[in-house]
């Protein structure tokens, strides 16, 4: 399935890019397509990768599909005003209000990682 | 209505026309007498309404195909009335129908026609995702255990147990609920209502009333659109049902505390919970306390979904929300038997519809219902 490729910045660290309304600062992720009609309500940002698990679930597969459980979540975002979705990577089970980061990833484009408490 | 159930062998025409035929005798009318048809319906194809009158010879009155997800059939009676307002007709029909079984299976379709669903869907998002987070966030701030999401599948479905066109007719205990296979933690297959159901609903609404039973009409219809969900909203809040129920309030002049009976979008345990508090029924946080005292049961004080609501009947799409309004009719006409509730005056019918990331939900309807 195609999905949205241009969310990363071109930054040598890259960033997750989002568009902020120009009115209330509000993100939404992922950006808007350069040619979208509404592109000059919006300014593209680039978004701090650490954010705090507001939810989640567990999507366990049916065992026909012999895909494991994996876990979903909405991370809120550190210093931007974004909430996204997306896979949660840790061991065991996830906890409302871990830190996560979010990482580059060739399947989905992006998860967030539980970082170290370390 | 049909009884909801699999009837994969069942083609549209036959499924919907034999709840139209019911719900024109049961009106006292002939077909003829129908003026427009308002046929709701979300994966059935173009023109379906037209595909399901064609053999009943309307002579090519106005048929119109509605779709808004799951508040389909509530979006078509809330249309249909307008046009009854309007002077427009007398007699009207709505007919909703959905058949699942020819999807194939799995969890129903997200509208990927969209940056944003079609990201998240990769990611994995299903419609079960999503209120399974409301759940897993829900238990965490309320301090409540998972079994209390199980008390409402174990309630709704004794309740369904109890009528005839459920697909789930087989009460459950509390251990068989939170046993069943999870589906997205914390909701188990028991707490997500079956999407394998075929079914159809039927209502004639009209201005020159004629059946000999005392009228049912309508003292409110909304329809309400999702709004651009923002970082800091309460996912706990069903805004859009809130707003919805609010504007229904204040349009038939009533409050949460005129409604006797409720037919409600339980399409997951917590749907419910969360909805009592946004419908009015429970102030902010008291949503279990609510469930706890069982005055939601069939015999108590303020009975919600006493025809199993979704979790028992199942969710075939686009009848739902006339099925909801068929259940309470009945409820309000004491026809609803083993089932029937201690003398309703007042019924509220509440459906969302979702399938877009971004909003709480896309769409949402609340109907209140009088005699």
């Amino acid at each position: 399935m195609e999905i949205v490729r241009n969310f990363w910045s071109s930054d040598t660290s890259p960033k997750l890019l989002g568009s902020k309304n120009l009115s209330s600062n509000e993100i939404i992720f992922p950006p808007l397509p350069d040619d979208s009609p509404i592109a000059q309500l919006y300014v593209l940002e680039k978004l701090e990768p650490i954010g705090v698990l507001y939810t989640f679930t567990i999507i366990h597969p049916s065992t026909k599909s012999g895909m494991p459980p994996f876990s979903l979540g909405f991370v809120d975002l550190q210093s931007s005003k974004a909430r996204i979705f997306g896979r949660l990577v840790q061991e065991g089970r996830p906890n409302i209000g871990d830190l996560y980061r979010i990482d580059q990833d060739a399947e989905f484009g992006y998860v967030f990682k539980l970082m170290d408490s370390n | 209505m049909t009884r909801f159930d699999r009837q994969p062998s069942t083609l549209a025409p036959e499924l919907a026309q034999k709840t139209i035929l019911q719900a024109v005798s049961d009106a006292n009318l002939a077909l003829k007498d129908i003026e427009a048809v308002y046929c709701a319906n979300v994966f059935g194809g173009m023109i379906l309404g037209q595909l399901i009158v064609r053999d009943l010879c309307l002579n090519g009155i106005p048929v119109y195909n509605i779709e808004n997800a799951c508040a389909s059939g509530a979006t078509a009676v809330h249309l249909a009335r307008h046009a009854l307002f309007s002077g427009q007709y007398k007699t009207v029909l709505v007919v909703g129908i959905e058949q699942l079984t020819q999807l194939g299976g799995g969890t129903i379709p997200l509208q990927l026609n969209d940056h944003k669903t079609r990201l998240y869907s990769n990611s994995g998002m299903v419609l079960p995702s999503i209120y399974a987070a409301r759940a897993t966030r829900y238990l965490y701030e309320r301090g409540e255990p998972s079994e209390l999401l199980g008390e409402v599948a174990v309630k709704n479905r004794f309740n369904g147990s109890l009528n005839p066109y459920a697909q789930q007719t087989k009460p459950v205990t509390l251990e068989e609920v939170m046993s069943s296979r999870m589906i997205a933690d914390p909701l188990t297959l028991m707490q997500c209502c079956p999407s394998q159901v075929d079914g159809a609903a039927s209502l004639v609404l009209s201005t020159d009333h004629q059946n000999g039973r005392k009228p049912v009409s309508i003292l409110a219809s909304i329809v309400q659109s999702g709004i651009q969900e923002k970082s800091n909203d309460d996912i706990l809040d069903a805004e859009i049902t809130a707003r919805a129920a609010n504007l229904a309030y204040q349009e038939a002049s009533l409050g949460p505390k005129d409604i006797n009976v409720i037919e409600l979008h339980d399409a997951f345990t917590i749907a419910e919970l969360i909805y009592y508090e946004a419908l009015g029924f429970a102030a902010h946080g008291e949503g279990a306390s609510l469930l706890r005292s069982g005055a939601t049961k069939i015999g108590g004080s303020l009975p919600v979904n006493p025809s199993g609501g979704l979790l028992a009947k199942g969710h075939p799409l686009g009848a739902t929300g006339v099925a909801q309004m068929v259940e309470l009719t009945w409820q309000l006409e004491g026809r609803a038997e083993k089932r029937q509730v201690n003398n309703p005056k007042i019924a509220l019918a509440q459906c969302t519809g979702g399938g877009i990331a971004g909003v709480d939900h896309a769409a949402s309807s609340v109907h209140i219902l009088g005699v």
